[in-house]
């Protein structure tokens, strides 16, 4: 984070923000698209986070704290994202319910194949606190920040979603008798 | 238990791989566009990390408990007159919570609520969890169990063959003409009739107080998915176009309840998956059976009561 550009585009110098967004875009879109799942609502969810950043950073006092900032303003914005596509986009995949065809490919295809699906019937909370924590290794705390939580609940969040994702690993190993033992 | 390091490091290494390295390039002119006619706002509170102390967070929570009380207050004398008598006070009856959004759901009662629809309170054994704001149980395999309400507007004419879009928008969806009429029996025997479903004779069922019709539906077992729309089954889809399910597999066996609350066409979905548990379903059995329903007090708008 360059603090020169970040004070001169909270004082409304739109070139330094070009240059600061030139920097931060990256970081945005792929964030938004771990967590959304869909390379256009990323999109938009990004765009989004880059005019609300404009538009808010005066509201911004301590120029250090820059990343937490834009870390929650990003949040917001995939959050809103979410909510405005979810319920069409929501509902067709939640009853996901194939079986598992792993036998013939790499592990590594077969983790792809598993955390997709069990990452996508993760909550939007969970799924952000798993891309937080597990991909931009931020700490409990630091991802309690941005999401606005408090620590216990960001932990709580994060076991669940690791629970819910070493099951959806776990399920294709498990014998099929277990699943219709009635 | 715990889910342990190797299960985080794979998925730190899923991320890894997920993610993209380069945003494309319009991002940054269409948000140019955008912040060049955007005045930045120069009011209000500034951010700040600092957290809430929890002194400060009891205190709120006071404050706020304190106006809830005060004013169920003013609106339970309000009954009765200002300055009426008082008479014995009744014991409060605790009131159930609301659904929780996601997560494992304790065993309790809880309040299912959309905006605009009956409210529905039932009670949920251990070990089911919420998949957005819906109960669902999952055994970590393919079995699986939900229930979700809905206000249905109308049904799709072909549950495979049910949009003509390859992005599957919302305005390419096949739908019946002319639509399901708004009565209980319209929408039963409209079900009755979708093709693919092998649904049963709708027969009379009484919930909480209110009568509907039930009936059972299933999907062929030996249907090829691939040959649907997106891969995906949709039957019905909500009060607008855009709020719908699709099943992603065969076999799975709908019960479906519906119910004239006061003039609301509500729609119960009690679904299982291949591979659930006898278990399993009887539990889903006993949170029907334990439904209550409140009907909307103000007028009903048209949204699916457990939509995310």
């Amino acid at each position: 984070m360059d603090r020169e550009l970040v004070e001169r585009a909270r004082s409304g110098d739109h070139d330094a923000f070009e240059v600061l967004a030139a920097g931060i875009v990256d970081h945005c879109y792929g964030v938004a698209r771990l967590i959304l799942r869909d390379a256009d609502r990323a999109e938009d969810a990004a765009q989004e986070a880059l005019v609300r950043c404009w538009r808010d950073l005066p509201s911004l006092r301590e120029v250090d704290r820059f990343d937490a900032w834009l870390g929650r303003l990003l949040m917001r914005a995939i959050n809103d994202e979410f909510r405005r596509g979810s319920r069409f986009r929501a509902n067709i995949t939640v009853l996901t319910r194939e079986p598992s065809t792993t036998d013939a490919v790499s592990t590594a295809i077969a983790d792809r194949e598993l955390l997709e699906r069990g990452f996508a019937r993760l909550s939007i909370e969970h799924r952000s606190i798993v891309v937080l924590r597990l991909h931009l290794g931020l700490s409990v705390q630091e991802t309690a920040t941005i999401l606005g939580i408090p620590v216990g609940t960001a932990k709580s969040r994060l076991h669940y979603a690791t629970e819910a994702l070493r099951r959806a690993l776990e399920a294709d190993t498990e014998p099929r008798s277990q699943e219709v033992s009635a | 238990m715990n889910a342990g390091p190797d299960v985080e490091r794979r998925i730190s290494s899923w991320l890894a791989e997920e993610v993209p390295t380069r945003a494309p390039d319009r991002i940054l002119p269409a948000a140019f566009e955008r912040t060049r006619h955007t005045h930045q706002r120069r009011f209000g509170a500034a951010w700040r990390s600092i957290t809430m102390n929890r002194t400060w967070q009891l205190a709120t929570a006071a404050v706020v408990g304190v106006l809830i009380i005060g004013l169920g207050a003013v609106w339970i004398g309000g009954s009765g007159g200002v300055g009426g008598p008082s008479g014995p006070t009744p014991s409060p009856t605790p009131a159930p919570s609301p659904f929780p959004s996601s997560g494992d759901v304790e065993p309790g009662t809880y309040v299912l609520q959309g905006s605009g629809s009956p409210s529905i309170t039932l009670t949920m054994p251990a070990g089911w969890q919420s998949d957005n704001g819906q109960p669902v149980k999952n055994n970590g395999t393919s079995a699986s169990l939900t229930l979700m309400p809905w206000i249905v507007s109308n049904i799709t004419s072909d549950p495979c063959q049910w949009n003509s879009d390859p992005a599957l928008s919302p305005s390419q969806i096949a739908l019946l003409e002319p639509p399901v009429g708004p009565t209980v029996d319209d929408l039963a025997s409209a079900l009755a009739k979708q093709p693919l479903r092998n649904a049963t004779t709708p027969t009379d069922v009484t919930i909480d107080r209110y009568v509907g019709k039930s009936l059972e539906l299933t999907i062929p077992a030996d249907l090829d998915f691939a040959t649907c729309s997106g891969g995906f089954f949709v039957s019905w889809v909500g009060a607008t176009a855009d709020e719908t399910m699709g099943f992603a597999g065969p076999g799975s066996h709908d019960r479906v309840l519906i119910l004239d609350v006061d003039g609301v066409r509500l729609v119960l979905d009690a679904i299982d998956f291949p591979g659930a548990r006898a278990g399993d379903r009887a539990e889903l059995q006993a949170i029907v059976d334990s439904i209550q329903i409140e009907p909307v007090s103000a007028t009903p708008s048209a949204s699916p009561a457990g939509s995310p």
